[in-house]
């Protein structure tokens, strides 16, 4: 199964999908796309320790992504 | 409406006041009601004050208290001069004592909404760091984040540090809507930023000072 944890105000909202289901797979990819427009950041992330990495694409064998709003200097 | 009562002195005042106090500060309630008076005495002995020494309202404590509260829109009031307006009435205050409950009560559940937003950033925390590394991060609000080249720390609160071979550096980064996120959200996004893309993290933030770690005070990033 794939996780996709999007931050927000009200803490993170996920979304799960089974790689094996097209039009779970395709809702996910839609709202990955949505908030990658938005400016949102996403990070592949493995188990603890692990650093991650960051994705432009949405990948349904990436297992787990989290999606931030966008990062600036102050 | 006029808002009946029929005690005397100085706990007629009291009694009269405390549906205001408990909406506002006791003492501005006279000054408002006295509102262009030229003189007017504050605290327990207002009462007193108000009901004796007048030239132009003979009438007793028991009685002036209800003209005062009479249905009359105004109440003439010679010795300090002029004409001042009833206060609220009891419907009024009512209503009043209403909204404020209804405000407190959305501020209670905006806090607890706060605070079930930054409990589950805690839990989303811990699956990337780990059970050890998330007591660390409770007790101290501090999470330290290696990059590729570089270390960092990173506090609950927003401060930035990076940490070069020798000298420390300030940084402000964060997330555009920090303040109407959870904390540990701005943690978590900084965190995966510096480890995945460290270039592009220190392209993003500002150099608030840099020096020996001796040097600088506790960074401070608004």
């Amino acid at each position: 199964m794939g996780e996709l944890s999007i931050l927000g105000t009200k803490g993170d909202t996920k979304v799960i999908w089974d790689p094996e289901n097209e039009d779970e797979v395709e809702a996910a990819e839609e709202q990955f796309d949505t908030l990658i427009d938005k400016g949102f950041l996403a990070f592949e992330v493995k188990k603890a320790g692990r650093k991650g990495k960051q994705i432009k694409e949405f990948d349904p064998d990436a297992g787990k992504i989290i999606m931030t709003p966008a990062v600036k200097g102050g | 409406m006029a808002y009946y009562d029929t005690t005397s002195g100085t706990a007629t005042w009291q009694t009269w006041t405390s549906p205001v106090f408990y909406y506002r500060d006791c003492s501005s309630a006279w000054p408002e009601w006295t509102a262009g008076a030229t003189s007017a005495t504050t605290g327990n002995g207002t009462w007193q004050v108000w009901a004796s020494d007048t030239t132009t309202v003979t009438v007793s404590v028991d009685t002036t208290w209800g003209t005062w509260a009479s249905d009359d829109e105004f109440v003439e009031i010679s010795r300090i001069g002029g004409q001042l307006p009833r206060s609220q009435t009891h419907a009024e205050l009512e209503a009043e004592r209403k909204r404020r409950k209804e405000a407190e009560k959305k501020a209670e559940e905006a806090v607890a909404a706060q605070e079930q937003a930054e409990k589950k950033a805690k839990d989303l925390l811990e699956d990337l760091i780990g059970e050890d590394q998330l007591k660390v991060y409770e007790q101290t609000g501090r999470l330290l984040v290696h990059g590729r080249k570089y270390d960092y720390l990173l506090t609950k609160s927003g401060d930035v540090r990076r940490f070069e071979k020798d000298k420390v550096v300030d940084l402000c980064i964060h997330l555009v809507d920090k303040f109407k996120m959870p904390e540990t959200d701005n943690v978590i996004s900084l965190k995966l930023l510096a480890e995945a893309n460290e270039e592009g993290f220190n392209k993003l933030a500002n150099t608030i000072r840099s020096g020996s770690a001796e040097e600088l005070p506790e960074a401070a990033c608004a």
